[in-house]
């Protein structure tokens, strides 16, 4: 586990330094900084010195550190200066230099009721929050604690048993906050096309995401898509929407998942993830590409590239930007767009021999098209340089879609009580997350 | 940032002094915050000890809480002083009605690490121990580790008092902490210290679903240490887990896999197994698709591990590692690598399909690495051989300059014609090959280069010549080069005796005086031999695909042995190196594992020619290995590391007869 946890400023000066273990030389944070500063750009998250593990995040310039001489999961230490990067701007509002100067009394006391002998303790803000007695000096105005902290007597959180996962929920008490809540659906899409626009690969990620200011943390009921099912079996074809993995914030309830496809949650206060989803099947991909080369001669290339926005007329592209890797032996290139053409650019960046094609908003249905000449240089001919061209890349965002058709039937508060009804606004995003076309 | 000011000076420390012994307690305090701001950036308060602790006396949680502070940092430079605590923390262990404070204490306590200071510590930590409040107890049972770090010779009763705890505890964070402290006694002596028993487990199984996630954590990653009885317990525990899968945190849901991959061994029904398998392989998929590059890369890494004990897990599931376009390069090598893992006679098409594919991407070190990749797959598969080859003598035609992965090329045919000779006729491979012959200009890459040029002697044009063109630059080559165009240059000198009689006496004597001592050897013995009897040199020179057919048969990360020891410490550092942990961290000892057969998970079809080559291997290995060893010690003292291991492999089969090919379905 962690021996010890610092702080450093970007000058490399110790702010905070908390030592869970004193099995390591005083000297490390100067270790630590001397071998960060040698990494040209930023330096690893997780290297190591004379059999000492540094883990280490940057947030607001500064880095947090954990030092192990432990055979540690690394992918939990990253999460663990995460987290506490996390609470610390709960706790501070937001993270700089000179607010955790001020406050690093404050912060020991975060650092010590987080780690105990270097694991890990209680790690949720709302868990802290009645184990803290110091107040934040100068607290920004949207921060967490401002308005929400009870006083050290009112906590009763010693009871047994409360310790564990009911205790993410507690209640907080903030009257100047919209009451409100935010559902965001996003999803990322993965596809390949080979150069005859047939699909090799593809999958979607996507999240359920909850921004709530909702007044005393009701408890809430939400409802997917009744034709939903989770697992997918070899060889089934089903025609609803099939998740093949799925997984929960720890304030979900999915044990009616199956039955209602309903989720109960204890939403906590800001944003968190309520269930993130992967679909590996097959789907609609909201845009086909249509490349054709054509060798005009043993020097000159022709790139014909046609787009198609496959989705529903009603619904509009935010953005659509295609890219296209060009021969390194290119000796000019002049991309031509259509002459209707309308909020479009297309442009040839000769140092990264990339062709740039920006479309500002597409409607679904339309099509778009690109030509692109390319002059090569003496020394390669048309015909080995067709190879180097692609693979074609995109990029686009389409809010108010979503391909996987996931979707939320209703939001419920359980438990209404006195309060007006919250405002409730759902989205739905659709993204790129690596969209390529190959030639 | 008043605080921060330079050094302590003499007049400043005095200052603090005075303000340390006012009688008002606000300025009282603001004295102790600077004491604590000076120490933070590593300036020595420590002569201030007697005047900070006195501050002790008042009943505020904050001034404690910055004392305490003090007291642990300087504790071990003035254990004389810190003695005079020891009242002050007993009298809140034992007297303070607030459990904030309790905790407080004895978690400060446990941090002096001061040997004499700790007899004093003994009572009042198993009063914590026993303690109603959760928080105090969670906390005194993380002290014992640290008591035990420093004097352990006074640590058994605590230690009984934990065990007891054990018994009884409900509290999920409690427990978490138990089981963690524990371990970490086990860990620093190697002795056994907890004692599970079938109401301990269930209790464990319970608090997992209670606890807070790092608790989760503590308490499955024991669970994966275990051996449970029978497979009924086994199945238990599997089921308890399985709700951890879908954890939104990766460590819980990675230690979840852990735990279920663990006690597969332990089922003996078939069917659940997998059953199972199939319920595992989304998560880890999951877990890749979800995350940052960086957590995705220690997935990756444990994936190809975990894969040698279960071939079964991905096997419909290539598509998942091939590589996207935009993804950091080493995400994608460790793709490549799982990749050629995956391979079988069933996908091996589509993977070679999606290789081919990798070779036109601009990074040349990344084509370098497919080019290997495709190489191993021919190697590996015999039925992908053709279709392997068939696309590296593709790419062999386009080549027109000598970079990096034409070296890997040259490298990975050499291997592909030492497998299978026959090789040389497939689509002229031989022809297209030494065209680009020229192109080599690394050690290994040059040497493969001779291999060809003495091994196909008799099919390139023009044979002796190039071997001249070596041997005239025979003074400037690397070792590795000089060793391999002795032999070669000696075989051809038997296919043409009259034609490279110069050519070998040229090679002698500018071989015989060479610095290096395995140059100078093998030339003598080279030369006494060819001056004796020629024959004898025939046999040993003239490589013989039969006697080679044990051909790194298989990918192994690891000896089969250490797999279990391996698969428990599953996502931890040691296994990104993909090393054991006592092999990377000296104070890891090593735990005595009572051996058991270690079960590999596999579909039919791999089952059957394995157990067949296996058997192929022993047979071949009883017969052969002394004549052998000598063959390969002679004639390929540098050959790839691949030969070398795989005799290792080998030799270990059958010295431990432990490896057992479970048959699963």
């Amino acid at each position: 586990m962690f021996s010890q946890i610092f702080i450093l400023s970007p000058r490399g000066d110790t702010i905070i330094n908390r030592d869970f273990r004193s099995d390591l030389p005083k000297s490390t944070p100067e270790t630590f900084f001397r071998q960060a500063k040698t990494y040209s750009g930023d330096a690893n998250p997780l290297f190591a010195v004379d059999c000492i593990q540094f883990a280490h995040i940057k947030r607001g310039g500064l880095y947090i550190v954990g030092t192990s001489r432990f055979n540690l999961q690394p992918a939990m230490s990253l999460e663990l200066l995460d987290r506490l990067a996390k609470e610390i701007k709960d706790f501070c509002g937001v993270i700089n230099e000179e607010v955790l100067r001020k406050n690093f009394i404050l912060i020991y006391e975060i650092l010590d009721e987080s780690f105990d002998f270097g694991y890990p303790q209680l790690m949720a803000t709302e868990q802290i929050k009645p184990l803290i007695v110091n107040d934040p000096i100068q607290p920004q105005p949207d921060s967490v604690m401002n308005s929400l902290r009870p006083k050290i007597q009112t906590f009763n959180i010693f009871v047994p048993n409360t310790i564990g996962s009911q205790a993410v929920q507690r209640s907080v008490l903030n009257k100047n906050q919209a009451n409100e809540i935010f559902v965001d659906i996003y999803e990322k899409l993965n596809v390949l096309f080979n150069s005859s626009a047939y699909v090799i690969n593809q999958s979607i990620e996507g999240c359920i995401q909850m921004t709530s200011f909702l007044q005393g943390n009701p408890p809430l009921k939400l409802a997917l898509n009744e034709d939903l099912q989770i697992g997918r079996q070899q060889g089934q074809y089903s025609a609803g929407v099939i998740l093949d993995d799925c997984n929960f914030h720890e304030c979900v309830n999915a044990n009616e998942l199956d039955m209602n496809k309903t989720l109960r949650i204890q939403p906590p206060d800001g944003q968190f993830v309520v269930m993130n989803y992967r679909i590996s099947g097959d789907y609609a991909a909201p845009f086909r590409l249509f490349p054709i080369i054509e060798e005009i001669s043993s020097s000159k290339i022709e790139v014909t590239i046609k787009l198609k926005a496959c989705f529903d007329a009603k619904i509009l592209a935010s953005y659509a930007n295609v890219r296209i890797p060009i021969p390194k032996q290119t000796a000019n290139a002049y991309p031509e767009l259509l002459k209707n053409a309308q909020q479009e650019t297309a442009e040839y960046d000769s140092n990264k021999k990339i062709v740039e094609w920006q479309i500002k908003k597409l409607q679904g249905g339309q099509e778009r098209s690109l030509k692109i000449k390319l002059t090569l240089q003496a020394t390669q001919t048309a015909h080995t340089a067709r190879k180097e061209i692609g693979p074609i890349a995109m990029n686009f965002e389409i809010p108010m879609f979503n391909v996987s058709r996931l979707q939320i039937k209703y939001l419920r508060i359980e438990e209404r009580g006195n309060t007006t009804n919250p405002h409730r606004w759902v989205r739905y995003i659709t993204q790129s997350s690596s969209y390529v076309c190959r030639i | 940032m008043a605080y921060f000011g330079n050094n302590p000076q003499r007049g400043e420390l005095q200052e603090l002094y005075a303000d340390l012994n006012d009688l008002n307690f606000e300025k009282k305090k603001e004295a102790v915050k600077k004491v604590i701001a000076y120490m933070t950036v590593g300036k020595d308060v420590s002569d201030l000890f007697q005047s900070v602790i006195k501050c002790l006396e008042f009943n505020d949680i904050e001034m404690k809480k910055l004392i305490y502070l003090y007291i642990v940092n300087y504790s071990r430079q003035k254990p004389d002083d810190a003695i005079m605590v020891i009242q002050n923390f007993r009298k809140d262990v034992r007297k303070s009605e607030n459990p904030l404070v309790r905790a407080l204490a004895i978690r400060t306590f446990g941090c002096l690490r001061v040997p004499k200071l700790n007899e004093y510590l003994i009572e009042p930590l198993k009063d914590c121990i026993q303690d109603d409040d959760p928080y105090v107890r969670k906390t005194a049972v993380l002290c014992v580790p640290k008591v035990y770090e420093v004097s352990p010779e006074i640590c058994p009763p605590l230690l009984e008092l934990l065990q007891k705890l054990l018994e009884k505890e409900s509290n999920a964070l409690v427990l978490a902490n138990l089981i963690q402290s524990m371990r970490e006694i086990e860990v620093v002596s190697g002795k056994q210290i907890i004692i599970l028993n079938q109401k301990i487990i269930q209790k464990l199984l319970l608090a997992v679903d209670e606890c807070i996630e790092w608790g989760q954590i503590f308490i499955l990653d024991y669970l994966a240490t275990y051996n449970p009885q029978d497979s009924k317990q086994a199945e238990i525990i599997i089921e308890r887990t399985l709700p951890r899968l879908s954890h939104i945190n990766p460590t819980v849901t990675f230690c979840a896999v852990k735990v279920i991959l663990k006690y597969l061994d332990f089922l003996d029904n078939g069917d659940l197994v997998k059953n199972l398998c199939k319920k595992v392989a989304p998560s880890l998929i999951s877990l890749l698709s979800w995350n940052q590059p960086e957590v995705q890369y220690t997935i990756l890494r444990n994936i190809s591990l975990i894969l040698q004990k279960f071939p079964i897990l991905f096997e419909n599931d290539v598509k998942v590692f091939f590589c996207s376009f935009n993804e950091p390069y080493y995400i994608k090598y460790e793709k490549l690598d799982i990749m050629v893992r995956i391979c079988d006679s069933k996908n091996f098409g589509q993977v070679l399909n999606e290789l081919l594919i990798y070779l036109n991407e601009a990074d040349p070190h990344f084509v370098r690495k497919t080019i290997k990749s495709i190489g191993k797959i021919a190697i590996t598969y015999d039925k992908a051989l053709d279709k392997a080859v068939s696309i590296l003598v593709e790419f062999a035609k386009n080549i027109q300059q000598p970079t990096e992965p034409v070296q890997e090329l040259l490298i990975q045919m050499q291997l592909i014609y030492k497998k299978n000779k026959q090789m040389y006729k497939h689509e002229e491979s031989l022809k297209i090959i030494y065209s680009i012959i020229d192109y080599a200009n690394e050690p290994e890459s040059k040497s493969a280069c001779a291999w060809i040029v003495g091994e196909f002697g008799e099919f390139i044009p023009k044979s002796v010549e190039k071997m001249k063109e070596y041997i005239d630059n025979f003074q400037m080559e690397d070792r590795l080069v000089q060793l391999q165009l002795l032999t070669s240059a000696v075989q051809l000198y038997l296919k043409y005796p009259s034609q490279c009689a110069i050519l070998i006496q040229q090679l002698i004597t500018s071989a015989k005086d060479s610095f290096n001592p395995d140059v100078r050897d093998r030339t003598y013995i080279y030369w006494r031999l060819l001056s004796t009897d020629p024959e004898i040199v025939k046999n040993l020179v003239c490589f013989n695909s039969g006697t080679f057919s044990n051909f790194s048969k298989d990918l192994r990360l690891w000896e089969t042995q250490d797999l279990v020891l391996a698969l428990e410490n599953m996502g931890n550092i040691s296994n990104l190196f993909h090393k054991l942990p006592h092999q990377l961290y000296k104070n890891i000892k090593i735990k005595v594992n009572n051996q058991q057969e270690v079960k590999i998970y596999k579909g039919d079809e791999k089952l059957e020619s394995q157990v067949k080559e296996q058997q192929d291997e022993n047979q071949q290995n009883i017969q052969k290995e002394q004549q052998q060893q000598q063959d390969i010690d002679l004639l390929n003292f540098d050959d790839p590391p691949v030969n070398n291991n795989n005799n290792n492999n080998n030799n270990n089969n059958n010295k431990s007869n432990k490896t057992d090919v479970f048959e699963l379905i």
